[in-house]
């Protein structure tokens, strides 16, 4: 325990609240009232291990900050977004930020996501369970390697984000077979999936953007079923 | 926010505008009584004239064939040899009297002579025995110039003065109509098109006459109109905006007490219920005073993957209700703003569900009609609408008979929102088979249609 949270927000009264809030929840908590604040916590060598971020700021946004710390710092982050702000959403988990919270929200929610990408950074190989891939899999030219956390195609590497190469590698692990949603949410960002979810759908289709040089349809190789989930289909099943 | 209300019982209105016949119209109103009285009068006058001039010619006639005829009756009563035999000669042609000064017959047939009016004397140059002579004859009946009115009548003047003062009633009905109709255009506009910006064009409100001046006071009272519409859309959207801050502090400070006092406890839940509510209706009055905003352009996509969305938030959420998909065909492809649409049908989605009994189902049709129009038919299977409310659903904060059903009626305002910022239009009626049923017309390019 005692992880170091670094909460990015403009709004100090809030800050302070939220401070209080998860320091009872046993978190040290550090508060930047900027984008610039946080960039110099960060240049100054400090660690945290995950990052509360706050997409609407004055001066620096969050998805500014964000662009200029990837890939170099691999904190893990939550954005807080305005409701309705879609493609701040989109851009955000794009951009790499691990999960997303719509503002203002409940702060048992915002635990509940800071604790799952805690639990999913710091998770080995073991906590993921029977469905992560044990070994080196090879489908369909796609080779994915769950030790080296590497995806290579036809020997060339393919660059995926920590959830994404984690959606890639449940789905391998069980090609032939649908996942559901619901089980991708959980095992992948450890958490509920919850009403107008798409943080997995982005997450999806970004894997299939990213093969789409090797792969000449990636919609064909993972596939949406509709009302069901997503499955990675197999030549020979 | 009100600018909706009432709007689409009245956009019906709209579109036949008058009530009535074709005779109602100002156009034609004023085209039948210049024309009418204009004709009547240049007629009337016309027979007057033409009946004057007649007048006088069978009057001068009268004269001289009386004087003629004077002259020879006088000639033979002078003669030595005259008798009554003679007399009778020449007095048929026309009843002729001649008297004298002193009123005494000289010469004439039996009867009385007429009198005033109905006689017309002419003085005769002849004298008898130092008397000045005067010739009687009865004047003309007046029967003799109704009939010249009645041929006049079918004559080609009366068409000539027909044709001549149509034409005119005509030009002077359109001068008069025409910018009116322009300043109607602009009104409408207005109003139900909700384009505030519509203002009565440079050469109407330049004119210096009574349309010029109605059209500047057009013009200030829209311009007043979309000052105040704008102001309070501002107000409503920056209240709730600011409503946000405090509220998210409102939130952690909650959760603070709940983890003094304990998860259960009985306030803080209730806090935690109401902010959540609260962060609703802003989000959702946000998002409403957004859509102005939004741009109603877009990438193509699929109708079909929108569709499925919608059908796996609704399995989320609902799942003992199913959606039922019906495009035509099933490759459309619609190029417009993908959230607009999206918003605007999830909306209509869980308003359907929250209707449709558990284990009914709801239909959703797309169909390209035309090559420029996307119909979307969304029906439920609920008990339909009281036909009183139907018009008022969609009125922002409007909320049928069922207020133990939860939200703040604003679902429908945002669709139909929504889709007019896709420039469609949204309309809901009860199905005959019952259930509520959802319009929405797109006038779209499909690219996805065949033939």
């Amino acid at each position: 325990m005692n992880e170091r949270l670094l909460l990015v927000d403009d709004d100090q009264a809030l800050c302070d609240l939220l401070t209080d809030y998860l320091q009872h929840e046993g978190y040290r908590v550090t508060a930047c009232h900027s984008a610039e604040a946080a960039q110099q916590r960060f240049a100054g060598g400090e660690n945290f291990d995950l990052m509360v971020l706050d997409i609407q700021m004055p001066g620096l946004s969050g998805l500014e900050l964000l662009q200029q710390l990837r890939p170099r710092i691999q904190i893990p982050v939550v954005m807080l977004t305005g409701r309705g702000d879609e493609i701040d959403r989109i851009l955000g988990l794009e951009m790499g930020a691990d999960d997303y919270l719509p503002k203002p929200c409940n702060p048992r929610e915002l635990l509940a996501r800071v604790r799952a990408v805690l639990r999913r950074a710091g998770a080995t190989a073991p906590e993921r369970g029977e469905l992560f891939p044990s070994g080196v899999i090879e489908l369909e030219g796609v080779r994915l390697d769950p030790g080296l956390r590497t995806v290579t195609v036809a020997g060339e590497p393919v660059e995926l984000t920590s959830a994404e190469f984690n959606v890639l590698a449940y789905l391998m692990a069980s090609a032939g077979r649908v996942m559901s949603k619901e089980q991708l949410t959980e095992l992948v960002l450890h958490r509920k999936l919850t009403a107008y979810d798409r943080a997995l759908d982005v997450h999806v289709s970004r894997v299939r953007q990213k093969l789409s040089p090797w792969v000449a349809d990636p919609g064909a190789l993972i596939k949406t079923i509709r009302g069901q989930g997503y499955q990675f289909v197999r030549e020979s099943s | 926010m009100t600018v909706g209300r009432r709007l689409s019982s009245l956009k019906r209105r709209a579109q036949s505008g008058i009530r009535g016949g074709w005779y109602k119209r100002l156009f034609w109103k004023i085209f039948l009584i210049i024309w009418l009285v204009s004709a009547a009068g240049t007629g009337a006058v016309l027979v007057g004239l033409l009946t004057v001039t007649d007048k006088r010619q069978s009057l001068e006639l009268l004269e001289t064939k009386a004087r003629a005829q004077a002259a020879l009756m006088l000639e033979r009563y002078q003669q030595p040899e005259r008798d009554e035999h003679h007399e009778h000669r020449f007095h048929r042609r026309l009843p002729l009297w001649i008297i004298t000064e002193d009123k005494q017959v000289l010469i004439g047939p039996e009867g009385r002579i007429p009198k005033g009016a109905r006689g017309i004397r002419y003085p005769l140059e002849e004298t008898w025995q130092g008397q000045a002579l005067t010739a009687v004859v009865p004047a003309p009946p007046e029967g003799f110039y109704i009939k010249r009115l009645l041929g006049f009548l079918f004559s080609l003047q009366a068409v000539l003065v027909l044709l001549v003062s149509a034409l005119a009633a005509l030009l002077l009905s359109w001068m008069i109509v025409r910018p009116i109709n322009q300043l109607c255009r602009h009104a409408k506009e207005l109003y139900y098109h909700q384009n505030l910006a519509s203002r009565a064009s440079g050469r109407l409100s330049e004119r210096s006459d009574e349309i010029g001046e109605l059209s500047r006071e057009f013009n200030q009272m829209a311009a007043y109109v979309e000052r105040t519409l704008t102001a309070q859309q501002r107000l409503l959207q920056d209240v709730s905006h600011e409503l946000r801050a405090p509220l998210a502090r409102l939130q952690v400070a909650a959760g603070l007490a709940e983890q003094r006092l304990g998860e259960g406890d009985r306030a803080v839940a209730r806090i935690n219920h109401e902010c959540e509510r609260l962060d609703e209706l802003i989000g959702e009055i946000l998002s409403l005073s957004r859509l102005d905003q939004a741009s109603p352009r877009g990438e193509p996509f699929r109708v079909v993957a929108l569709c499925n969305e919608l059908a796996e938030d609704l399995a989320y959420f609902q799942p003992e209700r199913e959606l039922v998909l019906d495009i035509v065909p099933a490759d459309l492809e619609l190029t417009l703003n993908q959230s607009l649409l999206q918003r605007a049908l999830g909306n209509l989605l869980s308003n359907a569900a929250k209707y449709t009994p558990a284990g009914g189902c709801i239909l959703l049709s797309a169909r390209a009609e035309a090559p420029d129009q996307v119909r979307i038919l969304l029906r439920d299977q609920g008990p339909g609408v009281d036909e009183s409310i139907l018009d008022r659903l969609t009125e922002p904060f409007f909320r049928g008979q069922s207020e133990s059903i939860e939200g703040f009626g604003l679902g429908l305002s945002i669709t139909r929102r929504a889709i007019e910022r896709l420039s469609g239009t949204l309309m809901l009626r009860n199905h005959p088979d019952g259930g509520l049923e959802c319009e929405i017309l797109l006038p779209l390019k499909v690219a996805g249609l065949k033939g």
